[in-house]
């Protein structure tokens, strides 16, 4: 979390706003974002794979929170991109128009009328890919991360674990152990909640600035 | 977006009424194109300083459009091209080395449709100080007081400076975006048929703020509304098809007019 937060944020923002409003329309500007869009729907264990190739080999990070974080963020940043570009298309263009009419600047528009008009959107999106990010396996088992329960990892550069991994796991070896069965189940119900959480969270969000608007 | 410049040969059919006022505004030759429809053709108009300067004629004759140029707010559509020469104060602002926001500062816009910021009504008049750099709480406090006063709306939001400015009514967000452009203190006011989308009430009190500020603004208005421009403007100048077919005193254009076309508009047998 610590590292897919961050990353697909500020990644995520700036590949928006460069597309949305600094790209120059044209043939590249769509093969990039039919790109984009074609990446959103890639299988997961394919970015682990990509991740494992890329981060764990070539980069030598080996199983650790940095190489599973940014795994996780390539998965993720397709879909918080097109949330990101949904949100800033959707800032009414007079807002926009007022700003640059009483001499703002590019930027100075972008950081105080579009982006804090796009961020319930931003933030809605992130929160929902987040949200995804939380519980995938796939990617996180290409990467080979240990399933034993472990010390907690105290950085980024610690080897971890992950809920999903613990299920996999647990629920495989259930048969040698009875109460692998039970930790499993409980483990579900904490993903769960996580889970139930931020999508609550991402839907009070939206609420709350819809009212404002 | 890019703006090129090709200078034409041909020759104007300059208008300019008899005035010994000062001219802010001098377009020359303008031509523009979104894409291949030619909106503006060979426009020449002096816009004189301190007075109010109606544009009329039917929709899609390029009146929008060519107050947009005065600002350059029409280079945000992309594929515009123009040609000519727009003087503002003797200095050409169609060249690249001009910079825009410095103009857009010195020539404030209201809108057609009320467009306040989705921020509190304070927030709104202090945008236009603050992006230029004015941070002292106590300079903001007076320039956001003076430019509602000036709106002729403080009496009715004094009270309520820290509400969202969207519970305002529509003609009162008009007058709060007035006074968010005269908040940056600009020379040129470029209003694009601000009373549109009002009742007659705040119609009318959009217009005696026209009255009002004319002894310290230029003002450019676009109307719909013949009888307004009647009313409210000095010169008016009416636009048919990307041209200007006729360009004077407004007493003279509206009891006397030198073109029939002018005459069948303005008795309303079109548009």
């Amino acid at each position: 979390m610590a590292v897919v937060i961050p990353v697909t944020v500020i990644i995520g923002i700036g590949t928006a706003l460069y597309l949305e409003l600094y790209i120059k329309r044209g043939s590249i500007q769509s093969i990039i974002q039919t790109n984009i869009a074609n990446l959103a729907g890639v299988p997961s264990i394919v970015y682990g794979i990509l991740g494992l190739t890329v981060f764990v080999r070539a980069m030598d990070f080996g199983n650790i929170v940095l190489a599973g974080g940014l795994t996780l963020s390539l998965l993720i940043l397709p879909i918080v991109i097109v949330a990101a570009q949904e949100a800033v298309r959707s800032v009414p263009q007079h807002l926009s128009e007022a700003s640059y009419g009483m001499g703002a600047t590019k930027w100075q528009t972008i950081r105080r009328i579009i982006l804090p008009a796009a961020l319930p959107g931003i933030l809605t999106g992130s929160i929902l890919a987040l949200s995804r990010a939380i519980g995938e396996t796939a990617p996180l088992t290409v990467i080979g991360i240990p399933a034993l329960l472990m010390a907690h990892p105290g950085g980024i550069f610690d080897k971890f674990t992950a809920l999903p991994m613990q299920i996999y796991y647990w629920t495989l070896d259930s048969s040698l152990v009875d109460e692998y069965a039970n930790l499993a189940a409980a483990t579900i119900i904490v993903l769960l909640l996580l889970l139930f959480i931020l999508n609550s969270v991402a839907v009070l969000i939206r609420n709350k600035f819809q009212q404002r608007l | 977006m890019s703006l090129t410049m090709i200078k034409k040969p041909e020759t104007s059919n300059r208008t300019i009424p008899n005035t010994s006022k000062n001219i802010v505004f001098d377009t020359d030759d303008l031509n523009l194109w979104y894409g291949d429809t030619h909106a503006l053709k060979n426009i020449n108009l002096s816009i004189n300083e301190k007075e109010v300067t109606a544009i009329i004629g039917p929709s899609g004759c390029g009146k929008s459009t060519f107050i947009k140029t005065l600002n350059r707010m029409v280079e945000m559509v992309p594929s515009v091209r123009t040609s000519g020469d727009i003087k503002y104060n003797e200095k050409s602002i169609l060249e690249k080395s001009f910079r825009v926001e410095e103009l857009r500062t010195r020539v404030g816009m209201v809108f057609q449709k009320p467009n306040p910021f989705p921020k509190s009504i304070y927030e709104n008049v202090a945008y236009g100080p603050k992006i230029h750099g004015i941070r002292n709480k106590k300079v903001l406090d007076e320039i956001v007081e003076k430019s509602l006063r000036d709106a002729f709306i403080w009496d009715e939001v004094k009270d309520r400076l820290k509400e969202n400015a969207y519970g305002l009514s529509g003609g009162q967000q008009q007058r709060l975006c007035i006074a968010r452009t005269l908040a940056i203190e600009p020379d040129v006011l470029l209003m694009d048929e601000p009373t549109s989308a009002l009742d007659p009430i705040s119609t009318l009190k959009v217009e005696e703020l026209v009255q009002k500020l004319k002894e310290d603004y230029s003002i450019v208005i676009v109307t719909h509304n013949m009888q307004q421009a009647a009313r409210i403007s000095d010169q008016t100048a009416f636009f048919l098809n990307g041209e200007v077919v006729e360009f004077d005193e407004t007493e003279k254009l509206f009891s006397n007019p030198s073109d029939q076309r002018t005459e069948d508009y303005i008795t309303g047998r079109f548009g």
